[in-house]
Parts: structure tokens; sequence; C-alpha cells
């Protein structure tokens, strides 16, 4: 928001302009980094020293059954409700259509007894199908990386650790399938959550630290089955590769049009990621410690680079273009003094591709976290889009034609340009794309081609402007044009940030998707993207993090970048 | 624990459904995203939102015809709503006072020949987020009744009055009138014409604003009746799945 930049105007005349930092090509290049979501909750619970103990435990030897952890922060009480079933594999599926799962969880407000289990029972396995109460605020599921879990309880009942080598190609024993929260099927609203729980105040906290606990119950469970298989013989998995084990994640089209309909969330999410960027280039003094740091950083993404699996052969690729680009970036580093950071992220932007540059740039952010820690709080936004009635419509046009002329600049008499819609499938509401001149449904279409609404937008807007004056008011425009009322105030609502919106033609034939959801998944912290398609990614969750038990030791947020662990 | 009579949705939810509905009504021919955030707001501060919604269903789901506006003089406006429900152009028509009101100091509407003007409370909640004071009057010649929502000085939500008297105004029997001002004056003037000094409201800004409070905390009791209802017109958006359209999700 505005206002966040005005605090910090001394620096934010440095930051980098929108047409460089809202370029989808650009935001689909980003890496997690130390203020993503899943990195701050962490701090906080490691920090703050939450106890998190089973209250329950019911499982059968296969590791099926019920768990209820309580989980205690210095505020609150709070209960994290986990149901485990056996599930044939053919019902086993990653899309959101799909109707069961081994595992679904729900984290609720206090302490579930006895009677409030079984109804969480009734309902948490049905997922969509079920209904929740207010005190639940998340809700979700996760299916079992069925070879990767069977192979490393065999290895554990035998008495031996998982092979690396194999944990190094999958990363994970569960992948979550779908996380919700902000009130969906009866969950608390949003604006509760931040108001009664500040444990869960920043942007997906909730959501997040789930996602967490789901890891966490993998690797208990993964113990606990290979223990009835093999009490003589099994031993329990080391804390170094339990670190290692991330939780699977599925995403696909579903959470991209959330990133166009909340332009003022993800322009303060951009912003403080910038402000971040900004305070270490324009404070951060590079002397031999920091460059220490700095080389070592990079030389574990490197590595983390070497240790992605993907078939993708075009994210394979970046990948290998990121990395030979960092090497390239490193060799230049150490021939040289620099005396400001600022020194390599120009060499970058010179020399050096796009993912690298963003790259870099998480590189520089690692090294500072005291100069940015703060920012974490400022990452919430309240989204109001209020028409500004008394505009005049000579000043829309400017604003227009100043905010939005990446749009304009789309030839949309160009049918590639418009090739696609966005729309609500039968099945379960899913978001799919449809070719606009080829198949059904385009009259159904999805709210989410912005350069689209706002060029037909100004088009009208200037044909009114002629006819009426330039001193006729927005309130007017919008009153005889009705269908240009919600643009007209988004317009006018995003021209006062410093970022605005994505730049990205979503009904383009060609649009990437999954540049969208990369982008979003970076300020979740999640890393080791595996396209399946430009429609949907395969990533890695909270590999490299802190496990439950690291709770009160000194353990530190240097978890970016997860590389596997040196065999025992 | 057995199942409720009623869903409780939250309000989240609720507005997402409605966003729907209206996007199902109207495409993007208006601004569903609004319409669902002002019937989410009398909803939540208990005042049957969706009852007015789907009592004026037949209407909205008939095109609307020609409204017809004029300005009498500089700030004020006068619409004919040809009988419609007011919930399509309600917004956009309090859009023109308050557009008044910032540049002249009061706007004032005049809204005739409609239902639904239960409807008006989101332009007084836009009112008080611009620092503005505002009311709402109207005669309800069916219920004889003269309801007003005034917004008083530093208050989020207006108080709500109804009289049970008919009060003849410019606003007829199924009209009504939207003023709102930067200083007292204008909507105080209009208010005192039709409400004796004294009279107590029928809910307080503070019942409205405990109302949402109280939905926000537990949710909204929607009868599954009505909520069927909804999702049946909110499911006319969504496209039939076919082969072509798996292949658009990424399979």
């Amino acid at each position: 928001m505005a206002v966040l930049a005005q605090t910090l105007s001394p620096e934010a005349g440095f930051m980098r302009p929108a047409e460089t930092v809202m370029d989808i090509a650009r935001l689909g290049c980003l890496y997690p980094y130390p203020l993503s979501f899943m990195r701050s909750l962490l701090r906080r619970v490691v920090t703050q020293n939450w106890q998190i103990k089973p209250a329950e435990f019911s499982l059968c030897p296969e590791g099926y059954g019920h768990a209820v952890y309580e989980i205690k922060t210095p505020r609150a009480v709070f209960s994290y409700v986990i149901f485990a079933k056996k599930l044939d594999n053919a019902a086993r599926s990653d899309r959101v259509i799909a109707e069961d799962w081994d595992m679904t969880v729900t984290l609720c407000e206090g302490i579930v007894d006895t009677e409030r289990l079984e109804w969480l029972r009734t309902n948490v396995p049905l997922q969509e199908k079920g209904r929740v109460d207010a005190s639940c605020f998340v809700l979700s599921r996760a299916n079992k990386s069925v070879r990767n879990f069977e192979a490393v309880v065999s290895r554990l009942a035998a008495g031996q650790q998982p092979n690396l080598d194999e944990m190094a190609k999958v990363g994970y024993l569960y992948r979550t399938t779908a996380v919700y929260g902000s009130g969906k099927f009866g969950m608390a609203d949003w604006d509760k959550v931040k108001a009664r729980w500040p444990d869960f105040s920043s942007p997906f906290d909730a959501e997040m630290f789930s996602c967490w606990m789901i890891r966490h119950f993998s690797l208990v469970q993964a113990d606990y089955v290979a223990a009835r298989r093999a009490p003589e013989t099994a031993v329990a998995m080391d804390d170094k590769i339990k670190r290692y084990v991330g939780i699977g994640n599925a995403t696909g089209l579903g959470m991209a049009p959330y990133l166009i309909n909340h332009p003022l969330l993800i322009n303060n999410w951009i912003e403080v990621r910038e402000i971040a960027l900004t305070r270490v280039l324009a404070l951060g003094i590079p002397d031999e410690i920091t460059r220490g740091h700095f080389v070592c950083f990079a030389m574990k993404a490197m590595q983390h680079l070497d240790e992605i699996s993907t078939d993708n052969q075009e994210q394979n690729k970046l990948n290998a273009n990121a990395r030979k680009d960092l090497e390239r970036a490193l060799s230049w580093f150490q021939d040289r003094s620099i005396s400001t950071w600022s020194e390599v992220t120009s060499y970058a932007s010179e020399h050096l591709g796009v993912e690298a540059q963003e790259l870099l740039n998480v590189l520089l952010l690692e090294l500072y976290p005291d100069l940015i820690g703060d920012l974490e709080s400022r990452l919430a936004v309240d989204e109001v889009y209020s028409l500004q009635a008394n505009m005049r419509t000579e000043d829309l046009k400017a604003l227009i034609e100043t905010h939005y002329g990446w749009a304009l600049k789309i030839n949309y008499s160009d049918p590639k340009t418009q090739g696609i819609f966005w729309y609500r499938s039968e099945e379960k509401m899913e978001p799919r794309l449809g070719r606009r001149f080829e198949e059904e449904g385009a009259g159904n279409e999805m709210l989410l081609g912005i350069g689209w609404y706002v060029s037909k937008c100004y088009e009208t807007l200037c044909e009114f402007v002629t006819a009426n004056g330039p001193e006729a008011n927005a309130a007017r425009f919008v009153f005889e044009y009705p269908e240009h009322r919600y643009i007209t105030r988004r317009m006018q609502t995003m021209a006062r940030t410093r970022y605005g919106e994505i730049r990205i033609n979503a009904i383009d034939l060609d649009v990437l998707p999954i540049q969208l959801l990369r982008c979003k998944l970076s300020f979740f912290g999640v890393g080791k993207f595996d396209p399946r398609s430009r429609m949907w990614v395969r990533n890695t969750m909270f590999q490299g993090a802190p496990l439950v038990s690291d709770i009160g030791t000194n353990i530190g947020d240097n978890w970016c970048f997860p590389i596997r662990p040196a065999a025992a | 624990m057995t199942a409720p009579a009623d869903l409780y949705l939250s309000l989240n939810e609720l507005r997402a459904l409605l966003r729907r509905v209206y996007e199902a009504l109207y495409h993007h021919g208006y601004d569903f995203a609004v319409m669902a955030r002002s019937c989410l707001w009398l909803e939540a501060h208990g005042l049957d939102g969706i009852g007015l919604i789907l009592r004026s269903l037949d209407d909205l789901d008939t095109p609307c015809g020609e409204i017809q506006l004029a300005e009498p003089s500089v700030g004020t406006f006068k619409l004919d709503g040809k009988g419609r429900c007011l919930i399509p152009f309600v917004n956009a028509a309090a859009d023109l006072a308050i557009a008044s009101a910032q540049e002249k100091g009061v706007g004032q509407i005049d809204i005739l020949n409609v239902f639904g003007r239960l409807n008006i409370l989101a332009a007084l909640k836009k009112s008080a987020r611009l620092n503005l004071y505002a009311a709402a009057i109207w005669y309800d010649a069916g219920e004889q009744r003269t309801h007003v929502l005034w917004l008083k000085s530093s208050r989020d939500l207006p108080d709500y009055f109804i009289l049970n008297k008919a009060v003849a105004g410019p606003w007829g029997g199924s009209g009504l009138r939207f003023v709102c001002a930067q200083s007292d004056n204008s909507v105080l003037e209009n208010v005192r014409a039709v409400l004796p000094e004294g009279t107590s409201p029928y809910l307080t800004s503070l019942d409205l604003s405990r109302a949402y409070d109280t939905a926000l905390e537990g949710g909204i009791a929607v009868a599954r009746g009505d909520y069927a209802a909804l999702n049946k017109i909110a499911d006319r958006l969504l496209v039939p799945s076919t082969d072509a359209s798996r292949r658009g999700a990424g399979e």
C-alpha cells in the first residue's frame, strides 16, 4: 500500500519500478525468501516455544486411526485433529475433484473432547462435502507418496535409515492436495482469525501451520508403522533426515484466480519484498563475514538446484541456467572487492537471466535478517476497492493511461490475445481453461482477463469524455455503463499503490498459469517446483525446516535452499 | 451433536456464493462483487439480505428495462426505477449523490418506483467511510410504515428508525430519498422533517454492529431451502465437464 512506502520514503526512492517487478515472467521466477510465510511462521513457533503434544494418538499397527495434537501458544490453546485411513490406490488422486484421501485434518480452537471429536470425524474426512464450524480454521487433506512411504517404512523396519538418493528424488512422504481456510465450509472467517487468534494473524499462517503438522504426522506415522511391523529390528528415522523430508504439494489452476482477484494483497506482498531488498542494498555493507555468508548461501543454492528432480525439460533448463548464472556471478564476485551489494545486483541485471537475478536477490535477503524482520508484520492488508465517485473522467482516462499502459498496449483484435477463457467446471467448481473460439462456455467466463476489461473500459470512457466533457465524474460514467463499475473502482484503487497489478494477459492463448502459481508459492515459502503441465505444479514445502522436536532448541532459521544431508 | 436445522455460513462463504449468484444473473453487466457485498452486509447486520434477494428473484431474473435519470438541479438527482428491484442500480445511483457531496458539499437522489429499498444500507456504509453524513428515507405503502436510516457523525453504521405511520414526501409509496453531505445540516433537515426528536431507533448502530460481530463469530444461519435456492442460481455459471474441459484443468 502507498502508506507502507511513504513510511519508508528514504529507501522508497531506490525501489525497483513496477514495470520490472510486476512483469509476470519475472514473478514466475521468484524463489522463497526469509519473509515467506512458512519461514516467518516457524521462526515464531520456535522462538515463542509453542508446545505441541499428542493429546490422543489412536492408530492401528498399519498407522490408520486418528490423532489429536494439543498446541499451546503463549496466548491460546488449539487442537490439530488428524484422521488417517487406508485408501485404495485407485481412489488416490491429487486433483481437487478427488473424493477420498489418506489423511484429512482440521485445525481448531481449544481442546477437542470426545463428543466434538466424533462430530469432526463425521465431517472432516468428507472435506468439501462436509461442514465444519467457526471454531475450525483450516481444513485440509493429504495423500501418501505410496512408493516412498513404503520404501522408508521398510528400511526403518529393517533397521536402516531411508535411502537418501530416493529421498532426494521425492522429498516427502505425503502430498497435500488442498488446504482450505478463510471461512470455507463453515470455518472461521479470516477477519475472525485475524482478530481472535493473533498467533495466526499473518496471511496463510494457519494454512502453513497445517501443512507443517501434516509433515510432522507423516514422520511420526512412518516411525510408528515401522516399529510395529518389526519391533525387534526397527529404528527411528534420524532427525537430520527427518528435517530433509518435506511435505509435497500439488497446486493447480485454483490458485491462479486468487492472485488476480486480490491485487491489493499481492501488491502488498510484492512491496514488502521490494522494501526488504531495498533496505539490504541501501544498508547492508559487504564485509568479510557477510561476503563469506554470501558465498556459502550461493554454494548451497547451487547444490539445491542440482538436486531438484523433475521430468519437466523446461524446468530443468531453467534450473540449469540459473545454476550456471549463479556460478558465473560467484566467480565474478570472488575476483573483486565491492563496496555495496548493489554492485552484485547491477552485475546480475546486465549479465544474468531473470531467474538468477531473483535468486541472487534472495541470497542477499538471507544475509540480513535483522534489517528486514520487522516487515513480516506488514504482509496483511484490508482490501477495499472503493469507487472514487467524484473523480473527473478526464483524470480517470489519464489514470488508465499511466497505470494500465501495459494493458492498453495489448492488441485485442488479434484473436490469440483472447484465445483463452477461464471458467468454473461443474466438477467441484474447479477452475479450468477453455479455448474461446473452439469450446463452449465462454458465456460463463470468470472475470480474470483484467487487461481486456481495462481496454474495453478505456474505449468506452474515451467516447464518454468526448460526449460529456472532461468534467463529468466517474459516478456518472459508471451509472451509464454499469458493466465498467467493477474495473473502474479496481483501477482507481490500484493506481494508489506502488506496484499495482500483475502484468499478465490471463486470457492469451499462450498464458502460463504456472507463473502465477510459482509467484504465490514463493511467498508461501515453497521450493523445488516440478511443473506437470503449464497448469499445475508439484512442489515441496518445509523441506529442511525444523521439526516439532526442535522447538525449544537453538535451531536457527537457516533452512533456505534445502540440500540433502550427508550420509551417516 | 445433532445436525442443526440451518446451515451456518461464514461471511466469506456467503459473499462468494452471492457473487456467483449475481454473476450468474448479470454476468459482468453489473458490479456483481459490490452487489454481493451489499447483500452480505444486510444479512450480516441482521437485516435479511438473503430474503431480499429471494423475494426479488423474479424481477432480478428479468432483463433490466430502461431506468430514467434526471438532474433537476445541480447535485440533485431523480431516478425512475420503473417498478424494478433496487439491487442492480442502487450503488451506482448512490454514487451520484456521494460524488455531489464530495464535490459540492451535499448530494441527493430520489429513487422512485422501486422495491427492495433496504439495499440502500451499503451506500450509508460507504458514506461513513468517506466521512460523510447521510440518511435514507422511505415510506412503505404496503406495511404503512416509514423507514429512516440515519448516519450520524463518527459512526460506521446508521441508526435505523421505523415509524408506524405514513410520512409523505417525494419518495411516495415506493421510492426513497438518499441524501449525503459533508456537514450535518442538510441531512438533519431531511431527517427532522420525518422523525420527531427523541424517537428511539428500531435498531441502533450499536445493535447493527453487534449483529455483525455475532455473524463473524459464529457464522450466518441460512435456511437450507434458501441455500439451495441461491446455489441453484449460482450453478448456472458452471460449465459441463467434458474431455476437452478436463484437458483445460491440466490433465
